[in-house]
């Protein structure tokens, strides 16, 4: 298990135990129609055998002071945010992070990257390009082959003009070289070399959403993650920032893609990793997503039915319990957030709600996954 | 029915973002307001429920200027509900700037008892929002202004308070104006789309 509690050295797993798991890393995907708790798309590869990126029973919790005592009684305990979560990025695709807001999806931005709050405890299992990675390791990897889009133009320096600032992003390279690679970026996504002179704001939000894309190509990453690049952003704008992601998973590259705009997402995501409650219920090939009947988990077809454009439903139970689970915040106390991840998991309630959930026959069938889209691994 | 007369409005320093602007919205009408970023529809929504005052036209409910005190006929829910509350006001406090709100309506906007002892920081953005609507609806508005007010949430939540609002204006035959970027919610809602400018 990779760990990392308070700046300590991350824990090395035994030899034997390292053998196994890259056995199981390396299982055959071709024909496999679910493993790695996923499904694919017809576009998923497996270049050299593997995942770009995966990430297995990450978990993260926080240790804090017990909101609810009084003040100087108030007792340390851990708050768990992230529970057991897995999803893995192929060559040549994006993959959706979709849920509620506040419900931890950037908490998984951070872990992938390798940044961590001092009183935060990570563990679980990362592997890069078929590299098994440990908290120095994801240090070392974040800007040297994974790198952030991050969700607000305010991330760029105020005071330095943009052509400096996407060059400083690749500080391996000579500057005679940066200069090229700065050139090449900001023709390919149609910025005039004169952009170069300009401070952040004399950007358009286009414009600036484009220079962040820039920053973090500077130094061919293999994966991005972008955490809600759209928000604020109007309809047209949205598509056009996407596209550029779509562009550069085209080239074999990976992107994860944080949203809670579902719609975005499924226009132009391959997969969709549905996040509820600081876990991923379900990923699955944004395809599934024409049909209720492909989706596995009740929440991803709780979600589905809620979309305006299919029935607008609010779930049963409106403003009842089953509501009141759709929508849990991180702010919700430890207790809290402990029982209803005990509810979320509990085999019983999620029964009674496949079963009471049946609009449709396609969905009948709960669980059913009948392999319809393409295994072409 | 609610009506925009000749509004022209402009912030201090700025050229006006309209002038002689007209709008009517009868009751048990859904409007949609259409406009790109930056034209100005927050700042229309902000008019129509009285928070700014047009430098020339009125708003008229009925044929009558809104009330300069007491509760106001219509109302506005806000894009940032974080910002519509008094931060420093438990949310018990919050709801009862509407006076009485029955219960039955906490329920239908699931609002759990234990969030009325909560200061708005410990709450997120859709249990805020819950609120905002229930501090709204307990007014018995005439008229309805929704401000972007689920671009925040995710699917379920949003189509869940988006049937509480259906419901109460069909309840009350109360009009609505919306502002949406989702042209799929737009068309799920609206009866009329109105273009701004």
């Amino acid at each position: 298990m990779m760990t990392k509690t308070n700046g300590g050295a991350p824990m090395e797993a035994s030899s034997a135990g390292r053998a196994a798991e890259l056995a199981h890393e390396r299982t055959a995907h071709e024909g496999a129609q679910l493993h790695h708790h996923h499904t694919h798309a017809a576009t998923s590869s497996h270049g050299g055998g593997h995942h770009l990126l995966q990430v297995e029973d990450l978990s993260v919790s926080f240790r804090m002071y017990d909101e609810g005592a009084p003040y100087f009684k108030a007792k340390q305990h851990d708050v768990q945010v992230l529970h057991e979560l897995s999803i893995a990025v192929h060559a040549g695709e994006i993959v959706a992070v979709v849920g509620a807001s506040g419900s931890g999806k950037t908490l998984l931005a951070d872990a992938v990257l390798g940044l961590f709050e001092p009183n935060a405890t990570v563990t679980g299992r990362i592997w890069f390009d078929g590299e098994r990675m440990d908290a120095a390791g994801l240090r070392a990897l974040r800007g040297h082959g994974l790198s952030l889009v991050p969700q607000s133009v305010s991330h760029l320096d105020p005071m330095m003009r943009v052509g400096k600032q996407v060059e400083g992003f690749a500080n391996d390279l000579s500057k005679a070289e940066r200069k090229t690679r700065r050139a090449q970026l900001f023709e390919r996504y149609g910025l005039g070399p004169e952009v170069a002179r300009l401070y952040p704001h004399e950007l358009s939000g286009g414009m600036a959403r484009r220079v962040l894309l820039c920053c973090a190509l500077m130094d061919s990453p293999r994966v991005i993650v972008a955490d809600e690049p759209t928000p604020g952003l109007d309809l047209d704008l949205a598509v056009r920032a996407l596209d550029d992601f779509r562009a550069f998973a085209n080239e074999g590259n990976g992107v994860l893609l944080i949203t809670h705009d579902i719609e975005l997402a499924l226009r132009v995501a391959d997969r969709v990793a549905v996040f509820k409650d600081g876990t991923v219920v379900e990923e699955t090939a944004t395809a599934s997503f024409a049909d209720p009947g492909l989706l596995r988990h009740p929440f991803t077809r709780e979600l589905w039915h809620a979309l305006p454009e299919h029935d607008f439903a609010a779930g049963e139970g409106a403003g009842g319990k089953g509501q009141e689970q759709a929508c849990e915040g991180e702010k919700e106390s430890a207790s809290e957030q402990v029982r209803e991840h005990e509810k979320a998991s509990s085999p019983v309630p999620a029964q009674v709600r496949e079963g009471e959930e049946t609009p449709t026959p396609a969905s009948a069938g709960a669980g059913g996954f009948d392999g319809k889209e393409g295994g072409a691994c | 029915m609610l009506e925009a007369r000749d509004i022209t409005f402009g912030y201090p320093g700025a050229k006006p973002l309209y002038s002689g602007f007209s709008l009517q919205v009868e009751p048990g009408e859904r409007v949609a307001l259409q406009a790109p970023s930056g034209f100005g529809k927050t700042t229309l929504c902000r008019v129509l429920a009285g928070f700014e005052r047009p430098q020339t036209g009125q708003v008229l409910v009925d044929g009558q200027p809104l009330p300069r005190r007491g509760v106001c006929p219509v109302q506005l829910i806000q894009q940032h509900p974080e910002q519509a509350v008094d931060p420093r006001l438990r949310m018990r406090k919050t709801l009862a700037e509407a006076g009485e709100v029955p219960q039955q309506l906490l329920d239908d906007l699931g609002i759990r008892d234990e969030w009325l002892q909560r200061y708005p920081h410990e709450l997120s953005g859709g249990e805020l929002q819950r609120f905002c609507i229930a501090r709204a609806l307990a007014t018995r508005p005439r008229y309805l202004i929704c401000d972007e007010v689920s671009t925040m949430l995710d699917a379920v939540t949003q189509a869940h308070i988006w049937h509480v609002l259906l419901d109460y204006a069909a309840r009350e035959n109360a009009g609505m104006l919306l502002v949406s970027h989702t042209p799929a919610l737009t068309a799920r809602i609206a009866t009329r789309e109105v273009a701004l400018a």
